[in-house]
């Protein structure tokens, strides 16, 4: 309770040369990201759902395999069928996630510390969204091949099963785990450009799930140009594991990252333009 | 050493600070004092590189603090108390702090202890009372070991106990030789704390000067006195070249020092019940040196008590 003077040890900077940076701040915001309980609460239910999902589908086309026309059998994805709860559910998940990496500290005001004990602010930003999309790839990755697991040995009983050496089944898996990771960080982008959880939020579930179905009210022949094009709107399209995509309107697997990643990249540049760019 | 030249910050058409130019030494508590929304924050977050100003600079001993190489370990700030995670513990909070200036665990223990959050160190700070976030944020002030503290509206809202608390630490922090600064609309905290005063006010400089001189430059300090021979008195007092008036059932002296009121009583055989000078209140010479720079006047009442009633006002 005395105002104790503060004559210990002045921590030493080592070498004069020296400076804070990269390292320090990495550490910094793992710190930030792992002391937080929303962190963990998020990240299982990131798990939990996308398990039940493939539970739920899995199961239940097994229960009903028996019944099934030979042309259902034939359409079905087992792939697909299992990983897309993954890729539905997480993004909700991730997008929540990502946006809070930053926003929660626009609306604690504690982005004001952060920015004054590192004043470069492109590292601040940077060490962030890495430390982020490793939190997020050390969970999507895993998780994507758990729900496969999952939901193939739930199949097992209709003999129809996919396993990870058939064509495409492991470039879907991949995609998926690498959608939700960029999920995550567009949403981050998104929520250093807003500034607010609730808008941001709303920006990304608007851009992900709201523009795929606007763009339904084209022309089917703008759509079919269109809907490849869209962020999100070719997700569940481009895990398939039947050659080319289900939708022939779409680009290949890789091209829809490349297209979701294109954006992605914009949103994260824009915030790391505005981050440096405005009062804080 | 801060020092700020020409520092200006514009808000589309309004100006938050104007060509504000002014120096802050180690070795004092400077208060920086202004009514609410006379531009003490924006100032303060100009320094920390937080706000870019319109015009003019501000430096950290000769240099602009984004450039500072471990900032922590030069300036130690606290802007906001409540401007921490709350589901983070007090401990996690700091040591996320120190990391990024490659500040040891062992010195998040250190200041925990200086503020005596030690007990609550694993606790999440959303339990926090205001006084207990206090002295979290000034702990994490006071992680980098820095030179120069800054504190905005430290007391806001604090009990009687944890505002002496911060105005003894503040003074022992200015006794060991560091740079202070204290932002307050409170005038009466300021009298207990601070040596220097900057006063802005419409975010302008009002006044860069001592606490003494601030005082000194209000109009109006008179000896008051008590007693039933007031005639004799003020004849005496009018001859010696001081000025009288009536102050309720006393008699105000003005242009003469209490020693000689005491002397000119004595000398004409005047009995004196009472005899006392009038403390002029920082507070005084603060209204009367920013009547004009107040954003929005409010009604003032009968008995002028604005300090309490600006306290109450922000509940």
């Amino acid at each position: 309770m005395t105002a104790v003077t503060t004559q210990e040890v002045r921590p030493q900077a080592g070498t004069a040369h020296r400076r804070a940076g990269l390292p320090g701040t990495l550490r910094s915001e793992l710190t930030k990201i792992i002391s937080v309980r929303s962190t963990y609460w998020a990240l299982a239910l990131l798990v939990l759902a996308s398990v039940v999902w493939s539970i739920a589908f899995c199961a239940g086309t097994a229960a009903h395999w028996a019944h099934m026309s030979a042309q259902s059998r034939a359409g079905f994805d087992p792939t697909q069928s299992s990983v897309i709860g993954l890729v539905l559910l997480g993004q909700l998940v991730i997008a929540v996630l990502g946006a809070l990496t930053i926003t929660a500290e626009y609306s604690t005001q504690a982005i004001r510390t952060s920015l004054t004990v590192m004043p470069r602010r492109g590292v601040v930003y940077g060490a962030k969204a890495a430390v982020f999309a490793a939190v997020a790839v050390a969970v999507a990755f895993p998780a994507s091949f758990l729900v496969w697991f999952v939901g193939q040995r739930l199949l097992a009983s209709t003999h129809a099963e996919a396993t990870l050496g058939q064509p495409n089944v492991l470039r879907a898996v991949l995609a998926s785990a690498i959608f939700v990771v960029l999920c995550g960080l567009f949403s981050y982008g998104l929520g250093a450009v807003l500034r607010s959880t609730a808008g941001t939020i709303t920006t990304a579930y608007g851009f992900m799930f709201l523009l795929p179905q606007l763009a339904r009210a084209l022309p089917t022949s703008w759509y079919n140009d269109a809907i490849r094009w869209l962020p999100g709107g070719q997700f569940d399209g481009a895990i398939s594991t039947s050659g080319p995509p289900v939708s022939s309107h779409l680009f290949s697997t890789w091209g829809e990252i490349a297209v979701f990643a294109g954006y992605t990249a914009v949103v994260l540049i824009a915030g790391a333009v505005l981050l440096r760019r405005r009062d804080a | 050493m801060i020092e700020a030249r020409s520092l200006t910050k514009r808000y589309g058409q309004t100006a938050a600070v104007s060509n504000l130019s002014f120096t802050i030494r180690p070795g004092m508590v400077t208060g920086f004092l202004g009514p609410n929304g006379a531009g003490k924050t924006t100032t303060m977050r100009m320094i920390l590189g937080l706000d870019y100003p319109t015009a003019g600079s501000v430096t950290i001993g000769g240099v602009p603090y984004a450039r500072l190489a471990y900032p922590m370990r030069e300036v130690g700030a606290l802007l906001e108390a409540r401007a921490v995670h709350g589901g983070r513990t007090a401990r996690s909070t700091l040591l996320s702090l120190a990391q990024t200036n490659d500040i040891s665990r062992r010195r998040v223990d250190e200041v925990l202890g200086i503020v005596g959050l030690t007990d609550v160190a694993g606790k999440r700070s959303k339990g926090f009372s205001l006084g207990m976030s206090q002295r979290l944020g000034i702990a994490a002030a006071l992680l980098g070991d820095p030179q120069i503290l800054m504190f905005d509206e430290p007391v806001n809202g604090l009990d009687p106990e944890g505002i002496v608390w911060i105005r003894t630490f503040m003074r022992s922090l200015a006794a060991e030789g560091r740079t202070v600064l204290v932002s307050s609309h409170l005038m009466s905290e300021m009298e207990n704390t601070a040596d220097h005063l900057i006063v802005i006010g419409r975010g302008h400089l009002i006044a860069d000067c001592s606490m003494a001189e601030f005082i000194a430059r209000s109009s109006g300090q008179a000896v008051l006195v008590r007693t039933p021979q007031r005639d004799i008195l003020a004849t005496a007092v009018a001859a010696a070249g001081g000025t009288v008036s009536n102050s309720g059932d006393e008699l105000a002296v003005r242009g003469l020092t209490e020693d000689q009121v005491a002397e000119l009583a004595f000398a004409n055989g005047v009995r004196v019940h009472h005899l006392a000078p009038t403390k002029v209140s920082l507070e005084q010479a603060f209204m009367e040196l920013t009547a004009d720079s107040v954003d929005y006047h409010a009604e003032l009442p009968a008995s002028r008590e604005p300090a309490q009633q600006s306290t109450e006002a922000r509940r």
